[in-house]
């Protein structure tokens, strides 16, 4: 799959985080993990609150996973949801901002039952080389937006994955 | 339920934590072994085996130093060490919320039965596993059996039963592990009925929760799968405890818990 290359320069979301084995429960899409639990977390903000803040741009909606030594030695997941800000706006009580890393990502759109599938393992070992690039921050990043119809209606649904790369040549 | 596929690519990876159990080895290498994503290979796994895969490799890791503590004189801290924990207050730790006890109580109990360590699940194991079909509890145990009985698995002991009896069905096969007599194994072969024969002995069941399951395996792999089992369902809950009696008739078999 060849990717797309986009510039991310000072995106800020706001959102909520899970840090943890998100499978302890559930281990299935349809059911509820902890992931599924983390957006609705979010939903519940953004229907109460977040949907009539003006600086929140609910345009994507965005699922960034981080991984560190411990995430991958253990087989825990840092999630952070959450939607883009246009600007600071004091001190939110309950979510939090997260920041992402600004420069290149490729944007591999993955269509229909990929989207379910574990498109994770070709992105790292084709996708990627094969477009003779590197990831230049361990975070991966699954954007939502209105082509995405539901769990429910995935074979007409899209989803972007955003990686944050460097050229291999650089 | 799991594909076979997933069956065989959780088992390989499994494989790959059981022959590194004494090094540094993470999720990540597993998921490698198996050619999954981490994201994907955890979900997977969870689906397959009923626990994550770092629940799975404590576990394990855990039993193992059980064993050990029980088997040599190793040092405790030597055996943390060797077993990857970071230092021996974390390997106590670990063992105390799962055994209920500390590794040097452990130590100084008398031998414990080998149902408290969970066995390393294998695709045989995977495959029995989400073969059974659980029936309801206790409902019709038998608590009255008159037969013949042995003192070992009693691999021959339904088949001399009914060469003395004339009797070829609905046999009761038990295997019975002593509370007091850790490792050892009672066998007994025979028919419910509430009134004595000659020459046949009584086995009176315990009443209490039992497992019952259905499937077309020896009684042996069956017990394995339901004390993997117990280690998945239970340990989240409650220090384990050991399986005291396996009863099976035909394919239906019944584990106390």
């Amino acid at each position: 799959m060849t990717p797309r290359i986009i510039t991310l320069d000072r995106v800020v979301l706001l959102g909520f985080n899970f840090y943890g084995d998100p499978f302890t429960q559930s281990s299935g899409w349809t059911e509820e993990n902890e992931i599924g639990r983390l957006w609705q977390r979010f939903m519940e903000y953004w229907e109460k609150e977040g949907k009539h803040l003006p600086y929140l741009n609910d345009r994507y909606w965005y699922e960034v996973h981080t991984h560190t030594p411990e995430t991958v030695a253990k087989g825990f997941f840092d999630v952070f949801v959450g939607v883009e800000v246009s600007e600071i706006s004091g001190v939110p009580q309950g979510p939090l901002y997260r920041a992402l890393p600004d420069g290149e990502y490729a944007i591999f759109t993955l269509k229909g039952s990929v989207i379910t599938s574990d498109w994770g393992y070709p992105l790292e070992n084709q996708w990627l080389p094969q477009a003779k690039l590197k990831q230049s921050h361990p975070i991966s990043i699954q954007r939502y937006d209105e082509r995405f119809k539901g769990m429910d209606r995935i074979e007409e649904s899209e989803l972007d994955i955003l990686i944050p790369v460097i050229r291999e040549d650089a | 339920m799991p594909d076979s596929y997933q069956i065989e690519s959780v088992s390989r990876a499994i494989e790959s934590f059981e022959a590194c159990i004494r090094q540094t080895f993470s999720v990540k290498d597993m998921a490698d072994a198996a050619c999954y994503s981490l994201f994907h290979f955890c979900r997977v796994f969870a689906h397959t085996t009923g626990l994550t895969p770092y629940q799975y490799m404590l576990r394990r890791r855990l039993a193992k130093a059980a064993l050990e503590l029980q088997q040599t004189e190793h040092n405790i801290g030597r055996i943390a060490v060797d077993y990857e924990f970071s230092s021996p207050e974390t390997f106590a730790r670990a063992f105390k919320r799962y055994y209920g006890m500390l590794p040097s109580e452990w130590r100084k109990s008398p031998r414990h039965h080998p149902s408290l360590l969970i066995p390393a699940i294998d695709e045989q194991l995977l495959n029995l596993i989400h073969k059974l079909k659980f029936l309801p509890e206790s409902g019709d145990v038998t608590p009255r059996l008159w037969g013949i009985m042995s003192c070992d698995d009693g691999t021959e002991l339904a088949r001399l039963f009914s060469k003395i009896t004339g009797v070829t069905e609905d046999i009761w096969y038990v295997r019975w592990y002593p509370e007091n007599l850790p490792g050892q194994i009672y066998s007994f072969a025979g028919i419910a009925q509430k009134t004595a024969t000659e020459g046949l002995v009584m086995l009176e069941l315990p009443q209490g929760e039992w497992f019952a399951a259905e499937a077309d395996a020896p009684v042996e792999d069956i017990e394995r799968a339901i004390t993997c089992l117990q280690h998945v369902f239970l340990a989240n809950r409650v220090p384990i405890s050991p399986v005291r009696f396996a009863v099976s008739s035909g394919n239906r078999t019944l584990i106390s818990r």
